[in-house]
């Protein structure tokens, strides 16, 4: 390592496939000496994985790469980090119950065991301590339980812990990674940490993902952007700015044949089918909208911008809204059992996680379809009619296109798309007169997903007025009427987006971040 | 089109049902050849017996598992009952068996409520009730056995409906019959499975998912409780830890009838296959006279082996 200019690491033509879907094709990455790096792109970019596979969690399926200048296949994290190679985990990886030198050093006890097999409490901590001390964190106590310290001090725990272990493995210069840091921390954490992320790249180098472009024009040297799992641009010094980021971030071409827009209704003085007043609560900051009978209201943001909140409260659901009313019909929802009032009222919900929320898996197709609308599949006796119910799943399996073997198989065989269908034939077969989607088309198949718009389409047509909560750009743009970009917890902006005029998705994202 | 026809039941499962089966009946006929007396109409009678009992407390314990709790009370309660019917029927008579049922739904409600609203695991409530109430068996005994001597309390579990099939066998083919109604065709039996896949979907659907699992427990300690007085009544006596064996011995049931420990999977339908294969097995083992200890090791590995064969290991991705 002689001057900067050979990277310390350095990937190349890596591709990571999921289930045979490329999530990441054909990546070149590098990391310099004493540089923070920034991988940016939208939502399903490749962001993570990529990330993952320099950490040695995933396995590229093809590509090279190398670290210190030797060929660098790790099998795992631990490999990863004897390699010198740490990552602070978003979901942190610290057990809260343990002390914190115990952390730090977890799993290399042997390594302070003397003979007699009793480990060096004494000597873990000091070493510990020094580490802690060199990184200005002098004022946490490695005796102290880490459950007992705030989450971005055990943010800062880790990033020690990934000093403690370079040098314990003899890396004098280790890479740290960096998986959205600043979600869950506040303004003045943020700045504390940046300030030392800057103090310590004299020591190493960092790679930082954020949902935030202007932490990464605040804090990175140079800056990857991925789009689809590709590459897409990169930027350094001058040229990064979040216009030229985002530019380049998004800017797909949108097919107005694929999302059927033709289809689209133009709504003149239909009557309103719900609306929201002064939504407040965790992550949501007075929100108030009405949609109309037919209508397909988007609403966009970034992750974390409180929107999959704005729709658990418009349901009623975990996180409970602290405030704001939800009108339906000319009927105010109660605040308290606002749920089961909703689903009454026919409003349905498609929750983001379909395997915990929305399916059983080990239910039949029929079973899962009449979850929502058991009564309605009794006979006189109180009971469940098979029958009905066959013939309920057989509707919706034609109507919906389900592909499945029949009404008796497990939801648990379905693909993604068809188990999605499952979930929205759920509240259809209900009278649904509202239906709240958050990202109904998250780890669906193409084909699958146009199936799933063209649902969409027939439930506006048939005048049910629907809520697309989304992360996916072009399909906000081209299902909704209108859309709504939400921001921290606020509504930012609000668009009219008629068929023969939708907005661009860099009008939408300027607004976002 | 026999796929189409059942509800909770598809292929795979139907797949799984008939391998149990197989090996069942596979066991009982190399039984019956290996012990001569297995056949014979006086031991048949026996087995029904007691695998009427355990099949009636497996069958609480089906809907509880299916949750994803566990009830280990089973056996407390079923004792407590017991010696409740043997303590109250030389006054009440007949009248004693409801009022022993009521006070084991009770203890199963009591069970569900300090869950669910003390937020304490299922597992350590009912290893507290479970000794709570096997005290108290104690103390409504004095710590001695006691008879069971009213006639009709006696008929209920000896007797036999024109004198061809027992009453006992009877009564849990009504329970069970009852059961599979519920566990398929309810919305409470479509929620148990449903909250044991994950609580958020009962929740999505509006459901008051504490109350389907208050339900549940009492359910479960309503039959443990009436599977200690058919104990009671069969065996004409009742002993303080009398239904002590129930505990496991319904776990077991229950997921060699291929419903996951973990909940989310399986059927009611299914204990029924458990039930019958522990006591046959056990019943074997007496016949041929093996030694306790040998038998306690040859059931247990049986018992690994029918789960292995029986439960989607596959899937399970965190096995705890």
């Amino acid at each position: 390592m002689n001057g900067v200019s050979a990277p310390i690491y350095s990937m190349r033509n890596a591709s990571k496939r999921f289930n045979g879907i490329a999530v990441v094709e054909g990546i070149d990455l590098d990391v310099f000496p004493n540089e923070i790096v920034g991988i940016a792109g939208e939502n399903g970019a490749g962001k993570s994985t990529t990330l993952k596979m320099i950490a040695g969690i995933h396995a590229p399926n093809a590509g090279s790469m190398r670290l210190f200048g030797k060929s660098f296949r790790p099998l795992s994290y631990t490999h990863a980090v004897e390699a010198g190679i740490s990552m602070v985990f978003q979901e942190q990886a610290l057990i809260s119950s343990l002390a914190v030198y115990e952390n730090i050093f977890l799993s290399l006890e042997p390594y302070f065991t003397s003979w007699l097999g009793i480990v060096d409490r004494g000597a873990m901590i000091a070493v510990s301590e020094r580490h802690l001390k060199n990184l200005g964190l002098g004022y946490i106590d490695p005796r102290r339980r880490t459950g007992d310290y705030a989450f971005h001090d055990r943010q800062m725990i880790e990033i020690a812990k990934a000093f403690a272990l370079a040098e314990h493995f003899h890396i004098d210069h280790p890479i740290i990674l960096l998986d959205e840091p600043t979600a869950a921390i506040g303004e003045r954490e943020i700045k504390i940490l940046f300030e030392s992320i800057r103090r310590y790249r004299r020591r190493a180098s960092f790679v930082l993902i954020t949902h935030r472009l202007a932490e990464y024009v605040e804090l990175c040297d140079r800056i990857y952007v991925f789009k689809d799992g590709r590459n897409v641009g990169e930027f350094a010094g001058e040229e990064i700015s979040e216009q030229s980021l985002h530019r380049a971030m998004v800017g797909r071409i949108r097919d107005d044949e694929y999302f059927m827009e033709k289809r689209q209704l133009s709504l003149g003085g239909a009557p309103i089918a719900i609306s929201a007043h002064g939504l407040s609560g965790q992550n949501v900051k007075n929100v108030s909208f009405e949609i109309r009978k037919g209508e397909i209201l988007g609403l966009g943001g970034l992750v974390g911008c409180g929107k999959e909140a704005v729709a658990r409260a418009v349901v009623g659901f975990e996180p409970f809204p602290l405030n704001g009313t939800v009108e339906l019909g000319g009927e105010v929802l109660p605040l308290r059992g606002r749920g089961k009032a909703a689903i009454k009222r026919g409003v349905g919900f498609v929750p983001k996680e379909r395997k915990s929320e929305g399916i059983v898996p080990y239910m039949s197709v029929q079973a899962n379809m009449s979850l929502a609308s058991l009564p309605l599949v009794s006979s006189l006796s109180g009971f469940l009619s098979r029958s009905r119910e066959r013939r309920l799943a057989e509707k919706y399996i034609n109507r919906l296109r389900v592909r499945c073997k029949g009404p008796a198989q497990l939801c648990q065989f379905l693909s993604g798309g068809n188990q999605q269908k499952v979930v929205i034939a759920k509240w259809l077969a209900r009278k649904t007169q509202v239906l709240v989607l958050d990202n109904p088309t998250r780890g669906v198949d193409v084909g699958a997903k146009q199936e799933i718009y063209s649902v969409l389409r027939d439930l506006a047509e048939e005048g049910v007025a629907i809520l697309l909560v989304t992360d996916d750009l072009p399909e906000l743009i081209g299902m909704s009427n209108r859309i709504l970009v939400m921001r921290e917890g606020e509504l930012q902006f609000e668009c009219s987006a008629p068929a023969d005029n939708k907005p661009t998705e860099q009008e939408l994202v300027q607004h976002m971040v | 089109m026999l796929q189409a026809s059942r509800a909770g039941c598809n292929d795979g499962e139907l797949r799984r049902r008939a391998v149990t089966i197989f090996v069942f009946m596979i066991a009982t006929v190399a039984f019956g050849f290996v012990a001569p007396s297995f056949g014979t109409l006086a031991n048949i009678r026996a087995i029904e017996l007691s695998s009427s009992v355990l099949l009636i407390a497996s069958i609480g314990a089906t809907f509880v598992i299916l949750m994803g709790s566990i009830d280990l009370s089973i056996g407390a309660v079923a004792s407590f009952c017991g010696m409740l019917v043997a303590r109250l029927s030389p006054d009440l008579g007949l009248w004693s068996v409801p009022i022993a049922c009521v006070v084991g739904l009770a203890f199963g409600a009591i069970n569900g409520l300090v869950y669910v609203y003390l937020r304490i695991p299922s597992i350590l409530v009912t290893l507290g009730s479970a000794t709570t109430i096997s005290g108290a068996v104690l103390f409504i005994s004095d710590g001695r056995s006691l008879s069971v001597s009213d006639p009709a309390v006696i008929d209920m579990a000896q007797g036999a409906l024109a004198n061809v099939v027992p009453n006992a066998v009877l009564i849990s083919a009504v329970i069970y019959g009852a059961a599979v109604l519920v566990g398929d065709r309810t919305r409470f039996g479509r929620m148990t499975l449903a909250i044991g896949s994950d609580e958020q979907i009962a929740a999505l659907m509006g459901v008051r998912v504490n109350a389907i699992k208050v339900q549940a427990f009492a359910l479960s300690g309503l039959l443990s409780g009436f599977a200690g007085v058919l104990l009671a009544a069969r065996l004409g006596s009742a002993t303080v830890t009398m239904g002590s064996y129930m505990t496991l011995d319904t776990i077991t049931a229950v997921v060699v009838g291929g419903t996951a420990i973990t909940g989310g999977s399986g059927n009611v339908r299914l204990t029924i296959i458990g039930g019958l294969f522990i006591t046959t097995f056990s019943d074997v083992m007496n016949i041929l006279a093996l030694p306790p200890y040998l038998q306690a090791i040859i059931q247990g590995t049986v018992i690994l082996v029918a789960v292995l064969l029986n439960t989607r290991r596959a899937s399970a991705e965190d096995v705890k």
